[in-house]
Order: C-alpha cells, then structure tokens, then sequence
C-alpha cells in the first residue's frame, strides 16, 4: 500500500463520515427505515474503509493482505440492495423485465475478466459478480420501470440512478486497477477512485426525496381522512 | 503456558450449580453467561487451528481471523435460543448482551493470566474497553435479529450485513489494541465512545428531532 492509496483512502474516509453523520441526523429525525438502511451501508463502507487506512498504517507488511476489507466492501452492497428492494415493494407491480437476463452474463463476464488479467481470487470474485448481479437487477429493474414515466412523479428514479452511477463507478475502478500499476496521479484509477467516494453522497439526496415524498403523501392523506371525520 | 480447559472449568463450576438452583430469568441470564463463555473458549480452540492450517502468525491471525471467528460464536447461542425457544422480542437484546459479557469475561480472565497485572491503570482501561466492545458487536448483530425486516430473506441478508459490521469494527479494533501506546489507548476508547453516542441517541432521541427540524 502506496501513500496514495493512503491519502485516496482518507479522502473516502471524510467522505463517508460526513455521509454517516447526515444519515444518523435524518434517521434520527424521520425515523424510516430508508434512512437507516442508507445508515448502515454508510457505515459499514466506513468501517471498512477504516480498516484499510489502519492496516495500512499500523501494520504495514507486519500482516498479510486484509480479506476483511474485501468482506465489508462486498456485503455492503446487501445493505443497498435491501434499500432498493425495499422501496421497490413499496411503489411497483412484480412485472418482469427480460432485458435483466443480460445483467449475470455481464457481471460473471466481467469476473472471469478480473481473474484472468488481475489473477484475483477465485471465490472473491465470484461473491462480488453475484453481489453485483442482484445490485444490478435491482437497480436496472427499477430504472425501466420509471423509463417513459416521466409525466407522473416518481421521485424513486433518482435513487435508482444514483445506484446505476455507482455501479458504473465501482466497475470502473476494478477495470482500470487492471491496467495501470504506477504509484502518481496521472494514474486514472485514483481519480476513478475519488469519483466513486464522492458518489456515495448522491444516495443522500436521492433517498431524501422518497422519504420527503412519503411523509407528504402521508400528512396528505391523515388530513383527508380528519376532514372526512370532521364532515 | 495458560491451560484454558482448567480455568474454563474453575469459572463454570459455580455458575453451573448456580444454573441448578436458580429458577425463571435468572437461570437464563446464567445459561447465557455461560454460553458466552463457553464460546470464548471454542473461538480459541478454532482461532488456533484455523491460524495453524493458513500458516498465519498472531497478528495477522488476531486482525483476520479471530474477529470473524468471535463474532459468529457470539451469535451461535443466541440463534439457538431463538429458533429452539422462539422467545418474545424484546428477550432477546438483554440475552445478546448477556452472552457478550460472558465471552469479554472469560477472554479477560485468559488475558490476565497470560499478562502483566500490575498496572491497574492498563488493566481497567483494557476491562473496559474489550468488554464494552463486545458488547457493541452484540448489540449490532441483535438489531438485525429484532424482526427488523419482515421477510425471512431480508432478515437473513440484514443479518448478515450486520455480523459484518461487528466482524469489521472487532478487526479495526484488534488493530488498533495490537499497537502499543496512543493507537492501542484509541482502542480501547473506540468501543466506549460508540456506546455513549449510542446512548446519548437513544436518550435524547425526542429533543435530537426537535432540534434537527
């Protein structure tokens, strides 16, 4: 570990952290359950992230490479794909999308890829292409679902897209650690790297319209139902 | 060289006769300790062994691989007790608890025996810091044993998103303990800091929101 990746790593690290604190304050304030899930995805990036940065520093070449940062990472995605499921159950009908069968053969496609040019482990890769597949599905899922609907207000498509540019991101990122090793800036794997912790923010806004949208539809529909009674 | 086996059983022996007198709640809080602390002593057991078989020294087996370890164990009694017995929920955090107590115990004892015991100051520091942490991990993992999702698939994927938490924050925290100095007292505050903005969340939960609108 180069002190790039330590300085790139610190930067993610305030990233999340305030990502953390915004989520704890929302979730504190609007008690759902979206805030939480958006919580607990934070937070396990950050802890992870965090243990990169103090192997990193504390250890050095004293340990071996940490497979628990690799963990933290991939189960992370579960925290959004319970997200986005869970805001899918809530707004659409169970209507199948063929299109999804691409999404396997493009994420094992990809994993076959990383452990032939990267000589990644086997079984890592392969959690991460299935991790991936059902973010994915989830994700491309919700997307076709809001496509063509732009007349009405579906505030759930800008999660979704946040989503969509995160796993664009995330792959981003893998491909080009394949193909550029040097330890300077103009390696494009660390910029690639930063916009992927900056992308972590734009879950913030995106489930910050749901929620917001709920709780109006909410007050919306107790005072009808008070001017019913009322009348 | 620590026999293990023998302090096991010198700190069981009271608590299993305790478990014959007692009755109610009061024998389940003992079973649970118990348990925490039987699963300390098989975390060590499969600690050793699966350091052994991966041919990896005592640190790297303390930050890789005893956190998992630990935290799966911790969990064991706790998701027996919940599909054997099917308690009602709100058992189930004080029973988490319990089994972490029991473990952080028994792992305290062993470090004691193993270690210099004549710095009150590291030793308390130390007491309160790895137990509070074990805690915390427990803690986490019981969020997402508390029905928290109505789904069975969704309770299982939370679940195991939240053992990863514990797992991640226990590495951070070996890593942390492992150095000595100012990274390993940062340590031993880590836990005890997440506990009191925990607490201070939950006890003024209703002022926060009015204050955050």
């Amino acid at each position: 570990m180069n002190s790039l990746d330590i300085f790139n790593n610190s930067i993610s690290l305030f990233i999340i952290a305030i990502c953390m604190i915004i989520d704890i304050i929302r979730a504190v304030k609007f008690r759902t359950r979206e805030w939480m899930l958006l919580f607990l995805y934070h937070t396990l990036i950050f802890l992870s992230a965090l243990y990169y940065e103090l192997y990193a520093l504390l250890l050095g070449d004293e340990a071996h490479s940490g497979h628990i940062y690799e963990l933290g990472c991939y189960v992370s995605y579960l925290f959004l794909i319970i997200l986005l499921q869970y805001i899918r159950e809530k707004e659409m009908d169970s209507k199948r999308y063929r299109s999804l069968i691409l999404i396997p053969i493009f994420t094992f496609a990809m994993a076959v890829g990383f452990i032939m040019y990267s000589e990644g482990d086997v079984l890592s890769n392969v959690i991460c292409a299935l991790l991936m597949w059902m973010l994915l599905r989830e994700t491309v899922k919700g997307g076709l679902y809001n496509k063509g609907k732009y007349g009405k207000t579906y505030t759930s498509k800008w999660l979704y897209r946040a989503s969509f540019i995160f796993c664009y991101l995330e792959y981003q990122t893998w491909v080009l650690s394949c193909f550029f090793f040097d330890d300077s800036w103009t390696n494009p794997f660390y910029w690639s790297d930063i916009m992927l912790s900056i992308s972590y923010i734009l879950f913030i806004p995106a489930v910050d319209r749901i929620v917001k949208d709920r709780v109006a539809k909410a007050d919306g529909s107790s005072m009808i139902q008070s001017l019913k009674s009322g009348g | 060289m620590n026999y293990i086996e023998n302090i096991y059983i010198c700190l069981a022996a009271p608590l299993l006769v305790a478990v014959l007198c007692l009755e109610s709640y009061r024998r389940r809080i003992i079973i649970f300790m118990l348990s925490g602390m039987t699963m300390c002593l098989l975390s060590s057991y499969i600690n050793t062994f699966l350091a052994a078989v991966y041919g990896l020294n005592a640190l790297t087996a303390s930050v890789e691989i005893s956190p998992t370890v630990e935290e799966v164990m911790k969990l064991l009694p706790v998701i027996f007790y919940l599909l054997v017995f099917e308690p009602p929920k709100n058992r189930m955090a004080g029973n988490t608890i319990t089994v972490a107590i029991g473990f952080a115990t028994f792992e305290n004892v062993c470090y004691l025996l193993g270690n210099d015991t004549s710095n009150i100051q590291h030793l308390l520091i130390r007491g309160f810091g790895t137990g509070t942490m074990h805690v915390v991990t427990g803690m986490v993992v019981m969020l997402g044993m508390k029905a928290v999702w109505e789904k069975l698939w969704l309770r299982l994927a939370g679940t195991l998103g939240l053992l990863t938490i514990a797992i991640v924050y226990h590495a951070s925290f070996n890593i942390l303990v492992s150095r000595t100095g100012v990274p390993a007292y940062i340590g031993y505050m880590f836990p005890i800091v997440t506990v009191i903005a925990v607490l201070i969340v939950k006890k003024y939960r209703k002022k926060l929101k009015k204050y955050f609108e």
